[in-house]
């Protein structure tokens, strides 16, 4: 049956495992969301999501074995995610990762969560090929990668401020649609005229990879207080329009030149923002003359699952970085931190 | 042989242990509440290879489940749960408060053990024990430290313990020594063997809970400071 990596996922505010086979099949990929909990608190409460990682990981295990059709003594090895994230969350995971590799006497592998997003596309059944740059968007991240093998990996650029799906999630709350803000924002900018709005786009200059979405947020922010104020009818719908062509924009800019700058052969997308079908258009439309491959996985594996840990697990193992028993998670684990550490 | 492994994350001392029905076989005990989930693995590791024993020859594993440190709980609760699920052991979850009174539940005196919590509080219960026979006179509650006299005046003398007592046996003045003594400084935190030695009686009279439905009882609601950004 290959190498069988059991993926767990509990950085944030979903519950996941996952069984990836040989690092590329996805033999279940299982996760339970808590955004119906955290939305009546308009964000993710870190001990909400604690409390409810205990009480479900260890079912959501034994269904992600179910599914793939496989018991404990298959796995080859286990994978977790060891940061970034919320501690008391990621804690939960990684004790739990910890059981199972001392009881089965099998290897832990510790996973960064941005370097897992970016493994999401190893899922795909498509080859990737090196170098390649990785733009890892979410609602904690704005992250540019450049990688020129798999124990290569660095860090190019990143938000100075706001994430952008942090963005997303200030402005539709501006806007009374509620948490999470990206898919309620981009399904309103459907029916929106992007230009009607004039929004800043902050580039910072032409060789950085670094990010700023502070600034358009507090544009949108303005504009619609100012409105409001004036007794004035806000087109929500441009303003939802406008606010999202100007972050995908600087996205894919800022992707692009990464690309070009550094002679990748691929572009790949990763994180939740990277579901957002305006980013996805923008972005294949600016390649299709160019001789770069882009690889944006689907919904379910740019937000956080535990498959994309285990395809990330997969190649840390084949290397044989394996992490010692006494690993402890790290809330703010950069991605040139060792997992031994 | 039936083996109990006992598991204690609640406090700043994280403590394991392993018994039998002839009662201890081996215990570890560290101080150091930031470093549990670095040590919990390790320990448990070198606490079986001490015993000459491993996680098969176990019948069930005890886990302290509260109230204490919610990320300690937790510690202990999702090491107890994985490896019960793997071997389909049955899991125990002994009250931290309990397992802080059983060595002084003798005689019928009420006991009333005490460990603070994060925000000048105290968390607290009062049992009465006779051998085998333990009964719960107050269930456990948080409160500031002068509700507990409050707590305690419909019992005679009483004993109290934990660190939560020390920590604040200034403010509990007024009770000693006529309404209350203090037990020995040394018995401040709920020790491993006593959780898997209370694990071992409910195992055996067949009271053991499915791994996956084990839940910490925090005893207090989770700090609402409003939410964080998502991630995604
Ligand atoms: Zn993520």
């Amino acid at each position: 049956m290959g190498v069988l990596i059991l993926g767990i996922e509990t950085s944030c505010d979903e519950t996941a495992a996952a069984v990836v086979a040989d690092g590329q099949r996805i033999m279940s990929n299982v996760i339970a969301s808590q955004v119906e909990i955290h939305s009546r608190f308009g964000g993710v409460v870190p001990e909400v999501a604690s409390r409810r990682h205990i009480e479900t990981l260890n079912p959501v295990i034994s269904t992600a074995l179910a599914e793939a059709g496989i018991g404990f003594m298959d796995l080859s090895a286990v994978a977790v995610t060891q940061g970034p994230g919320l501690l008391g969350s990621l804690l939960v995971g990684l004790m739990a990762a910890k059981s199972l590799s001392f009881a089965l006497n099998i290897p832990l592998v510790a996973v960064n969560h941005i370097e897992a997003h970016i493994y999401a596309n190893f899922l795909l059944g498509e080859e990737v090929p090196f170098p390649f740059v990785a733009m890892v968007v979410s609602g904690g991240h704005t992250d540019i990668l450049y990688a020129e093998s798999h124990s290569e990996m660095r860090l190019v650029g990143q938000t100075r401020d706001d994430a952008a799906g942090e963005a997303f999630d200030k402005v539709a709350r501006v806007l009374g649609l509620g948490y999470p803000g990206g898919p309620a924002t981009e399904r309103l900018a459907r029916q929106g005229d992007p230009e009607a709005i004039p929004l800043p786009r902050a580039f910072l200059g032409e060789h950085s990879f670094d990010t700023s979405f502070s600034g358009v947020k507090t544009a949108v922010v303005n504009y619609v207080n100012r409105a409001r104020l004036k007794g004035e009818i806000v087109n929500l719908a441009d303003v939802a329009a406008g606010f999202e062509a100007a972050v995908v924009e600087v996205l894919a800019t800022k992707a692009l030149d990464a690309v070009q700058t550094y002679g990748a052969k691929a572009l790949l997308l990763a994180g939740g923002v990277a579901a957002n079908k305006k980013l996805r258009g923008v972005i294949l439309d600016r390649t299709r003359l160019k001789n770069v491959k882009v690889l944006i996985p689907p919904p379910a594996l740019c937000t956080d699952n535990a498959a994309m840990v285990g395809a990330a697990g997969y190649y840390r193992f084949l290397r044989g970085d394996i992490a010692p028993f006494d690993i402890n998670a790290v809330a703010g684990l950069s991605l040139s931190e060792n997992s031994s550490r | 042989m039936s083996y109990v492994l006992g598991i204690e994350t609640a406090t700043p001392v994280l403590s394991a242990a392993v018994v039998g029905k002839t009662g201890l076989l081996s215990e570890q005990s560290v101080l150091g509440e930031r470093l549990h989930s670095v040590r919990l693995i390790p320990l448990i590791h070198d606490l079986l290879v001490g015993c000459g024993i491993t996680l098969r020859d176990l019948i069930g594993i005890a886990v302290s489940i509260g109230p204490g440190s919610f990320t300690g709980l937790r510690i202990g609760l999702i090491t107890a749960k994985t490896l019960a699920q793997i071997f389909g052991l049955p899991v125990v979850g002994v009250s931290t408060l309990l397992a802080l009174a059983a060595p002084f539940l003798t005689g019928g005196i009420p006991v009333c053990p005490v460990l603070t919590s994060r925000r000048r509080e105290v968390y607290a219960a009062v049992y009465q024990g006779n051998g085998q026979d333990v009964k719960i006179l107050v269930p456990p509650f948080a409160s500031s430290p002068p509700g507990i006299p409050k707590r305690l005046a419909p019992f005679g003398r009483v004993i109290l313990t934990g660190e939560g007592a020390w920590a604040f046996r200034t403010e509990l003045q007024a009770i000693f020594p006529d309404k209350a003594v203090l037990a020995p400084e040394i018995y401040n935190y709920p020790r491993g063997a006593v959780v898997a030695a209370l694990g071992l009686k409910d195992l055996t009279t067949g009271r053991g809970t499915d791994a996956l439905s084990l839940v910490p009882e925090y005893v207090r609601p989770p700090a609402i400071t409003g939410g964080v950004q998502g991630e995604g």
